[in-house]
């Protein structure tokens, strides 16, 4: 499974949203379903499929699809978007 | 269950390791001093045939306690319960305690378990699953002479439930306070025996507390049994606070 895929069925699963809407103008607040709650459980999520801990700065800046991928290369050089 | 214990070789950490040994799947276990937790995590590896992780962490170090994290992670993939019990009682008169003294006392109590809640519920996150016991004090609500530092931290640990309780709800975790009496610890080593007379007289239960008083009512927040009770603070104080 690529990077890309895990990164869509995480959004997927933490946000409950149908892939065809998980593209890169996905934005934080922009989407009904892309609240608060729903940001931390995609936090965990994204912790848990990339094996990574965020800090406090990255998880506030967290405000895209397109973000998220910028900040998950930034803990794991070896995967790519 | 995947049970995280701090300040686990104090008199309530450790009854409540003993207690949460007999039912977890895996035990972690915090604490300052690598030898008090090395023969703790020993002792309930033999009396329970139970694993044991013992990670030296200070509470007041942030690094530490991300770092306590990242190894709960990697081992277990997932923190069912939390019960923070580490903290200090500082005790002086208001214009004798120093600024270092208030910041410590702030820090080790009311700032650590801000700190353990925001990566402890990270993780209950993944299973949408978890529960969260801290230790308050009676002093929140009653108050005590020489004890103001101490007191504001523990009531910030009360509204900290409070609202950490309407946070976190909706994701499947639940947060209460415990919150002690006059019990029978280390913390409360220098009352003298009649100090300790007068406190029991003003139980209505006529003794001071135990930490076997403690730990049923730690294990009765964590169970199912009270899988409808979150954002509460239970005295466990024998009716002093009456």
């Amino acid at each position: 499974m690529t990077a890309l895929t895990i990164l869509i069925n995480a959004f997927e699963n933490a946000l409950e949203l149908p892939i065809s809407e998980i593209n890169d103008s996905l934005e934080y607040n922009s989407h009904k379903k892309w609240d608060s709650t729903a940001h931390m459980i995609l936090i965990a999520q994204l912790e848990n499929d990339f094996d990574v801990m965020f800090d406090i700065d990255d998880i506030i800046d967290m405000s895209s699809f397109v973000k998220a991928k910028e900040i998950l290369l930034k803990y794991d050089g070896k995967i790519s978007f | 269950m995947v049970v995280l214990i701090t300040g686990a070789y104090g008199a309530i950490g450790k009854a409540a390791c003993i207690a949460y040994a007999k039912t977890a799947s895996l035990l972690f276990i915090t604490g300052r001093e690598q030898l008090k937790l090395d023969r703790l995590a020993l002792q309930l590896q033999q009396e329970f045939n139970l694993p044991v992780e013992a990670i030296v962490t200070d509470v007041n170090n942030a690094e530490q306690i991300r770092a306590l994290f990242q190894r709960l992670s990697k081992v277990s993939k997932r923190l069912d319960v939390l019960i923070h019990c580490a903290g200090i009682l500082t005790q002086s008169p208001l214009l004798m305690t120093r600024i270092d003294e208030i910041q410590t006392c702030i820090a080790t109590n009311l700032t650590s378990s801000i700190l353990f809640c925001q990566q402890a519920s990270k993780l209950m996150m993944r299973n949408k699953y978890g529960v969260i016991t801290l230790v308050s004090s009676v002093v929140a609500r009653q108050g005590s002479a020489g004890q103001s530092i101490y007191g504001a931290a523990k009531a910030g640990i009360e509204g900290l439930v409070k609202s950490l309780a309407k946070e976190l709800g909706a994701v499947g975790i639940r947060i209460n306070a415990l919150a002690p009496g006059f019990i029978d610890t280390n913390l409360v080593k220098h009352f003298s025996a009649e100090e300790k007379s007068q406190v029991a007289d003003k139980t209505c239960i006529g003794r001071i507390g135990q930490v076997d008083d403690i730990t049923p009512v730690l294990q009765f927040l964590s169970s199912d049994g009270a899988k409808y009770i979150t954002g509460e603070v239970i005295a466990v104080d024998g009716g002093l606070a009456l």
